[in-house]
């Protein structure tokens, strides 16, 4: 099994090839929103490098967002196009997900006491998206989904997070970046905050392709693949959608 | 690579709001051109919104491009070349078409070229009119452009003169929105002012003695000032009137441009090239003169994608592939894809 992963839902454009145990190659780039340019040569690169062309390959991987508006649809129209010419299937996670499982491949101290995930992208104007996911210890820290993705303001999240009053461990840009105001929730720890983040490959706040494919490889190996929506999840109308409903 | 009369191109256009692919052979045969658009998604709010354009894009870029292959009757690996339109136009827009196009010729391993959607008018002419004397003068209209362009040959052209402020099509929809009278702007006024009386007002005609540049917003004023003190005036006499004096000044420096370089054609592209008016006046006082006229079908002037293939079948034979690593370019002028090119002379 080889799958591509693409995920391009973040400023960053991530690509990787691997299966349900390892990843053959992966790489990044920082591309400061040059998705366009740098999608295609990063694929091209990375699959000259472990020598195949995409008809050697199993599936088609692709993060949905939410995230970047522009950068989610270079990465979608781009998977669904190549996944149309290889007659490849094609596999399309949620952002939030491929953020927090990218948990799942370190061990941290943060883990070991904590009971959920909170996955938090930056959606600006005072927003962010978030999920939530349990930590089952007796599998060895495997994350189940408890909240779909949602968007709303700061205030919303940390209101949803003291109503559980549950011990957690928050990762993301929208982490980072409201870090000072989510200091209230009492039993919370933004990840990295204790150990560093110097043990990660990849930056642990951005959803990384690497983890879109381990976990697109868990379902192709389970055969549940067939008739997932491959749609852009947005979570905002536009905001002329917005002015021209609330007129 | 040798690109010759067999040589087939995909083309792609996602830079406003129709989403289109074609097939063309060769530069001009054209096997297929889909054009979906997206007019009745904009039409509530009066105008493109450019997120919920590239939300389009996004949804019907894979059925289009698939329609185009199967309407063409050919298979997928018939293709040589990738042609896409990188701008100007609405960023998120372009960015959908520009992942698809690049997508399809790395999954096909054929060339991709990046077209500039402007060149890309000068050669619709061409397609219905393969043996179009030159040098010819294109006027160019339409909601973004309205350029004065001489062209001595398929890709060899330069700029003679442009708005300094609203273009042409700008203006009927501005015009459109403020009467009230229905959207798309273009063809909204096109079927009033054929219910009203174009000499019922006298409205200004900018710049009409001098040079080859245009100004349109001062019309704009004037018309919206006119039906602020005279809110009596029926709309379709308000409608004729605006219209024949953006007509009136069109046809007029065209011509001049025409006799100035010495065209053998004058031809017209864009969207404002359907309307009505422009084509029956441009047409007469153009053959008056003695100039042969190309009116491209209303089909080749609005934006398509067969015109973006026969672009990127010329770019291709005469410049090469674009690479992989090239973006979209919101803002590209058509002087600067010449200059790049090296054929084209500045002016
Ligand atoms: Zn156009």
């Amino acid at each position: 099994m080889k799958i591509l992963g693409i995920d391009t839902s973040s400023e960053q454009v991530s690509v990787a090839v691997g299966d349900d145990v390892s990843i053959s190659a992966s790489f990044q780039l920082a591309s400061d929103r040059r998705h366009v340019e740098s999608l295609i040569p990063a694929i091209e690169l990375l699959l000259r490098n472990i020598g195949i062309s995409i008809h050697e390959l199993s599936a088609i991987a692709v993060d949905l967002g939410p995230g970047l508006f522009t950068g989610m649809r270079v990465g979608i129209t781009t998977a669904l196009t190549l996944s149309d010419i290889a007659e490849l299937p094609l596999i399309g996670l949620d952002s939030l997900q491929v953020l927090a499982h990218g948990i799942e491949r370190v061990a941290l101290q943060e883990l070991d006491d904590a009971e959920i995930v909170v996955p938090i992208l930056d959606a600006r104007r005072n927003q962010v998206y978030w999920s939530m996911h349990r930590i089952d210890h007796a599998l060895g820290g495997l994350l189940e989904e408890i909240r779909e993705p949602r968007v709303g303001e700061i205030e919303e999240l940390i209101e949803d997070l003291l109503d559980r009053s549950q011990r957690s461990v928050v990762l993301g840009t929208g982490a980072v970046k409201y870090a000072e105001s989510l200091v209230e929730v009492p039993d919370l720890a933004l990840l990295g905050e204790r150990t560093g983040v110097q043990n990660f490959a990849f930056n642990p706040h951005l959803p990384h392709a690497s983890t879109l494919v381990s976990l697109a490889a868990k379902k192709y190996a389970a055969g549940r693949i067939q008739g997932d929506p491959i749609a852009p999840i947005y979570l905002r109308a536009p905001d002329a959608e917005i002015q021209w409903l609330t007129r | 690579m040798h690109i010759d009369n067999s040589t087939v191109v995909l083309g792609i256009e996602s830079s406003c709001d129709e989403t289109a692919a074609a097939i063309v052979m060769g530069g001009n045969d054209v096997l297929s051109s889909v054009v979906s658009s997206q007019i009745d998604i904009h039409a509530k709010f009066g105008g493109v919104v450019p997120e919920v354009a590239s939300r389009a894009h996004l949804e019907l870029m894979q059925p289009v491009i698939n329609e185009a292959i199967q309407l063409a009757g050919i298979g997928a690996e018939r293709i040589n070349a990738v042609a896409t339109t990188i701008g100007p136009g609405l960023i998120g827009a372009l960015l959908v078409g520009v992942s698809a196009g690049k997508a399809m010729a790395y999954g096909l391993d054929v060339p991709f070229i990046g077209v500039n959607h402007l060149e890309a008018h000068l050669y619709a002419a061409l397609l219905e009119e393969p043996h179009l004397p030159f040098p010819a003068v294109v006027l160019l209209v339409s909601g973004g452009n309205t350029l004065l362009i001489h062209m001595t040959a398929p890709g060899e052209y330069s700029l003679l003169g442009a708005t300094i402020d609203d273009a042409a099509g700008e203006a009927f929809d501005k015009i459109a929105r403020f009467l009230d009278i229905g959207y798309p702007g273009g063809p909204a006024i096109d079927a009033a002012a054929q219910l009203g009386n174009p000499q019922s007002i006298e409205f200004p005609r900018a710049m009409l003695h001098d040079g080859l540049d245009f100004s349109f917003s001062g019309l704009k004023t004037s018309v919206i000032n006119y039906v602020r003190k005279n809110p009596d005036v029926a709309s379709h006499d308000i409608a004729a009137s605006f219209q024949c004096a953006v007509v009136d000044v069109l046809v007029v420096k065209t011509l001049r441009a025409a006799q100035q370089v010495g065209a053998k054609s004058i031809v017209l592209g864009g969207g404002v090239a359907a309307n009505s008016l422009l084509r029956s006046e441009m047409q007469r006082v153009g053959s008056g003169a003695g100039f042969h006229v190309a009116l491209p079908s209303k089909a080749m002037c609005t934006d398509n994608a067969a015109m973006i293939a026969s672009a990127g079948w010329y770019r291709l034979r005469d410049h090469g592939p674009s690479g992989l690593d090239i973006g979209a370019i919101p803002h590209l002028s058509l002087t600067g894809s010449t200059v790049r090119g090296n054929r084209g002379e500045r002016k």
